[in-house]
């Protein structure tokens, strides 16, 4: 099956997959692990439990769920990304969480409450501390490229595009051997 | 697999929510018993009746409370500049749970303790811990808003035995804006 190659978006999905899978992981690692206590354990789950908490939209025994769920599916997701695997659907839980994000930020405006933003641990990347409509624009602009990688899949330099849509799929062992740069945009 | 194009996606979404959720329940039942939330945080509608907020009757000492706080109520209480002040005033104890870096660079209450983000992991400094008495005024304090770092220390004290805690809700920038004394001298080194 013949496969249209268009170097310029085939760069631009490389790009979204990586700079994607970077804050992706920069904000799991901050979540689970952050910095270390006296005791030698990790602070990062504390500090995100109370940032879930503080959203007062969970209830308290489901807080901790949440807490280890979500950075661990964001890693997850960004592992995926970066070696070009199952993209669109990396993507689309991404693109999915971050519009539950989008959704808790503008409900704790709402809602008047004063919150710090718990998107990278303890860390604040792109906004201020304090939680705002920075962070709906921050998290609108992640949108993009996890739009972007759905609805074009993976580009050159991925796992999906070694296993691509003429091969029979990774599954079906047809790949084997099959270069990384195979490219296509089917996922 | 990886060539049943997009009528695969939303399985393979389903399939990496499950991966992720599996994941995280395992870590979770490995390191989410170290979690402390403010479960006793009371209803700021019906604020807990100790420290006794009344004015009148603070002291230096102030006697033991005859109605030791109820379990919904808990031992940790939100409380405001003012009252803060007048408890500072009244010689009570003050911690700084912001991290080190922002009690250097932006001052702190004169007086209190630091007992930062990574001293509230279940151990902190037993020279600081040791040396407070559970049953006295503790007032702690951070940045304000929802201050994290302040309710986590207390939750912590909390576990630990002490009865009167307070955390001054507007954090440490009510206490600068409210024109009370900062103390702005060097901290000893860790």
């Amino acid at each position: 099956m013949k496969r249209n190659s268009n170097p310029v978006m085939d760069g631009l999905l490389f790009v979204s997959r990586m700079a994607l899978a970077a804050v992706f992981a920069f904000a799991a690692y901050h979540k689970l692990f952050g910095e270390v206590g006296n005791s030698g354990h990790f602070t990062g789950p504390q500090e995100f439990a109370r940032s879930v908490d503080a959203f007062e939209v969970l209830p308290k025994n489901m807080v901790p769920v949440a807490t280890f769920v979500v950075p661990w599916v964001e890693a997850i997701c960004a592992v995926l990304l970066v070696v070009g695997y199952w993209t669109r659907a990396a993507a689309g839980v991404l693109a999915l969480a971050l519009v539950g994000f989008i959704g808790l930020v503008i409900s704790a405006i709402a809602r008047k409450l004063s919150l710090t933003c718990g998107c990278f641990g303890a860390v604040q990347l792109f906004c201020p501390k304090e939680l705002g409509w920075c962070n709906v624009i921050q998290n609108s602009i992640l949108m993009l490229p996890a739009i972007l990688l759905v609805a074009k899949g993976h580009g050159r330099l991925g796992i999906d595009g070694a296993c691509g849509a003429g091969s029979g799929g990774c599954g079906s062992g047809a790949c084997a051997g099959g270069a990384v740069d195979a490219g296509g945009a089917s996922t | 697999m990886a060539g049943c194009g997009m009528a695969c996606t939303p399985l393979r979404v389903l399939a990496l929510i499950a991966i992720g959720v599996g994941a995280g329940l395992v870590d979770m039942s490995m390191r989410g018993g170290r979690i402390i939330l403010a479960k006793d945080r009371p209803d700021p509608v019906a604020p807990a009746p100790i420290p006794n907020p009344d004015p009148d009757s603070l002291s230096p000492n102030p006697a033991p409370v005859d109605t030791p706080p109820s379990a919904a109520q808990g031992a940790i209480r939100d409380i405001g500049i003012a009252e803060a002040k007048e408890w500072y005033d009244k010689g009570a104890v003050f911690l700084d749970a912001r991290p080190r870096r922002d009690s250097e660079r932006e001052g702190r209450i004169p007086g209190s303790q630091l007992l930062g983000p990574g001293d509230v992991d279940r151990n902190p400094p037993p020279e600081i811990l040791d040396a407070l008495d559970p049953e006295k005024e503790v007032v702690i304090y951070c940045i304000g808003g929802d201050c994290h770092d302040s309710h986590n220390l207390a939750a912590m004290l909390e576990a630990r035995g002490f009865t009167k805690l307070m955390v001054l809700a507007e954090g440490f920038p009510a206490w600068v804006k409210a024109g009370y004394e900062v103390d702005k001298s060097p901290l000893p080194p860790e």
